[in-house]
């Protein structure tokens, strides 16, 4: 009866606008931690830190972990806006409940929600290049290739995030994902030191699974302006995986919704 | 007021696309199933809903109401059967479906993230509906359920009452064909049940059609042209409400205290009663003789004649147990 590709369609438009209007009622508030967060961990652990580290494989530490910080940027506003707040609209808000009674499809709405995601990764990302930028952190013009890019990593981990949303049963297990998935991402994912210096075992599995892994190595080519060897391959499976994520997390949403 | 008066031309004008429709139901279910894993929650129920009426769906909790309304607007598929909303198929054409439908949910499901007339807006605009009309549309809407002087106040501020109207109003933003009311005034005080009331009364004087559930059954005998009474996913009973009254639980029903001796008396009458708590109904198409013979003959503490209701009807049929 039902297919198993979901096919969305414009109108999931309508339902990125009701997030994006949301979003521009508070921006004050939203627009502080993409613009705060980098000066921080710019100062603290680029230049301070970056004191005793000097340099990475050639790199200035500071150059070195501004990519990273991008891409983590990415991650954090895409994922957690499909996990909890995704959820909360779903689930508390009973907002997708109200927008399946018009026109719109479930799959409209996922999406919907999916494009928003991405657009925050983009939002966050652009303003964090600002800043970037302004303290000649990042290499021009290449860095502004990240802007494009930051939408299609947010939708990649957008996608990743909604399929969660899909499966928990409450909000609270959504830390499983947040604590057990993310945060060892962010850590061990050539973010803060190279892969290299990680077990065989381990740089095998990051380079092969881990997404965070391949972000910051298309950002780390980009801000450097050196295409690093991974970057096409990084770029491939980011491109594939975004796609098998979209359409899989709209399944499994549909799945839980249409009963 | 602007709105009453073209949802009242609308329906006058004999020029409109619906005064040329042939008149075919607006709603027709027939052999509908919904399953839950092993619990049948609708179970074979046939019914049709025509252009105009207003249509009830009673029953205690767990009865089917909300599961049959959730198959109307074409959110939650049906097990097996036919069920068709304007002659389409909700299967095959929900977008189509859902276009003329206006909702108002058991939930309050308003968009705490917006006020009450941005809530009226974006709504519209899921029906892409054009931003100027959708903001005439809704003012007039807001006046309509007299919330005007809250429409740049955030929703957790509204009383329950302004929330139940102003969801009201957002199911009327796209002038649907098909109001479907799930609940309506749950949760409400008496004045604002009975402002809900007038507004249903003054939609259905303009010619629309809607369903609404509820398990209020004066709200049912107040407003709906026919009903029908489920339990356990089966409709009992169709009919209008003055119909069902008469025949099952007659014109008039007397109340007597329950003592061995009305009892007694009752049973050498021959007539039907029932024993709720402390006191005997008796059913009987005699009810000033009953009750005269009472007094007279029973020593009864006290004795009632009062009109037949929906509820005498619902809970003879549905029974006395508690549901959740």
């Amino acid at each position: 009866m039902q297919t198993m590709i979901p096919r969305p369609t414009t109108c999931a438009w309508k339902v990125w606008r009701r997030n994006w209007d949301v979003f521009f009622k508070t921006y004050r508030v939203n627009f502080l931690p993409p613009f705060i967060e980098p000066v921080l961990y710019l100062l603290a652990i680029g230049y301070g830190l970056g004191m005793f580290v000097g340099e990475i494989e050639g790199i200035p530490y500071v150059l070195y972990i501004a990519p990273a910080l991008l891409a983590i940027s990415m991650m954090n506003s895409s994922f957690f806006e499909c996990t909890y707040s995704s959820f909360v609209r779903m689930y508390y808000q009973k907002t997708f409940d109200a927008m399946i009674s018009t026109p719109l499809s479930i799959e409209d709405v996922i999406a919907g929600e999916l494009l928003w995601g991405a657009t925050r990764s983009f939002i966050y990302a652009t303003a964090m290049l600002v800043v970037l930028v302004a303290f000649g952190v990042v290499s021009l013009p290449s860095s502004l290739l990240v802007i494009p890019f930051s939408f299609l990593a947010g939708l990649l981990f957008s996608g990743i995030a909604m399929c969660f949303t899909a499966i928990t049963p409450g909000i609270d297990t959504l830390n499983y994902p947040a604590f057990l998935f993310i945060t060892p991402m962010f850590l061990f994912s050539g973010t803060f030191f190279p892969l290299s210096v990680l077990p065989e075992a381990l740089q095998v599995f990051a380079v092969g699974v881990l997404p965070l892994a391949q972000v910051v190595t298309v950002t780390r080519s980009l801000t450097l302006a050196t295409p690093l060897p991974l970057f096409f391959y990084s770029l491939a499976w980011i491109a594939s995986c975004t796609a098998i994520f979209f359409f899989l997390s709209i399944h499994l949403m549909k799945k839980r919704l249409v009963v | 007021m602007d709105f009453t008066e073209r949802e009242l031309s609308r329906v006058n004008n004999p020029s409109h696309e619906r005064e040329e429709l042939p008149v075919k139901p607006i709603i027709e279910g027939r052999g509908l199933r919904k399953e839950f894993g092993t619990v049948k929650a609708v179970d074979d129920i046939t019914f049709s809903v025509m252009p105009g009426e207003v249509f009830g769906f009673l029953g205690p909790n767990g009865a089917g109401k909300t599961t049959t309304m959730k198959m109307i607007e074409c959110v939650s598929p049906a097990t097996s059967g036919m069920l068709t909303v304007f002659g389409l198929d909700v299967n095959r054409d929900p977008r189509g479906i859902k276009r003329w439908l206006g909702v108002v949910p058991q939930e309050t499901n308003l968009d705490p993230d917006f006020t009450t007339l941005e809530n009226l807006l974006v709504y519209a605009r899921y029906f892409g509906i054009p931003s100027a009309e959708a903001r005439q549309r809704s003012e007039e809407l807001l006046s309509f359920v007299q919330l005007s002087e809250k429409r740049d106040v955030p929703i957790e501020k509204l009383s329950g009452g302004m929330k139940r109207r102003l969801i009201l109003a957002r199911a009327l933003v796209n002038s649907p064909r098909l109001l479907i009311l799930d609940e309506p005034t749950i949760g409400l005080d008496p004045q604002a049940r009975h402002l809900m009331w007038e507004k249903l009364k003054a939609l259905q004087a303009a010619g629309n059609t809607i369903v609404l559930t509820t398990h209020y059954l004066e709200e049912a005998e107040r407003l709906c042209n026919r009903l029908v009474i489920m339990d356990h996913g089966k409709i009992l009973v169709e009919g209008t409400p003055g119909d069902l009254i008469r025949q099952y639980a007659g014109e008039d029903v007397v109340e007597a205290d329950y003592t061995p001796r009305v009892v007694r008396c009752l049973e050498e009458i021959g007539a039907r009663f029932e024993v709720h708590g402390d006191m005997v109904q008796v059913f009987s198409d005699r009810p000033k003789e009953v009750a005269t013979r009472l007094l007279s003959d029973c020593n009864p503490g006290r004795v009632f004649v009062r009109r037949g209701s929906l509820e005498d009807v619902f809970l003879s049929l549905t029974g006395r147990a508690l549901r959740d």
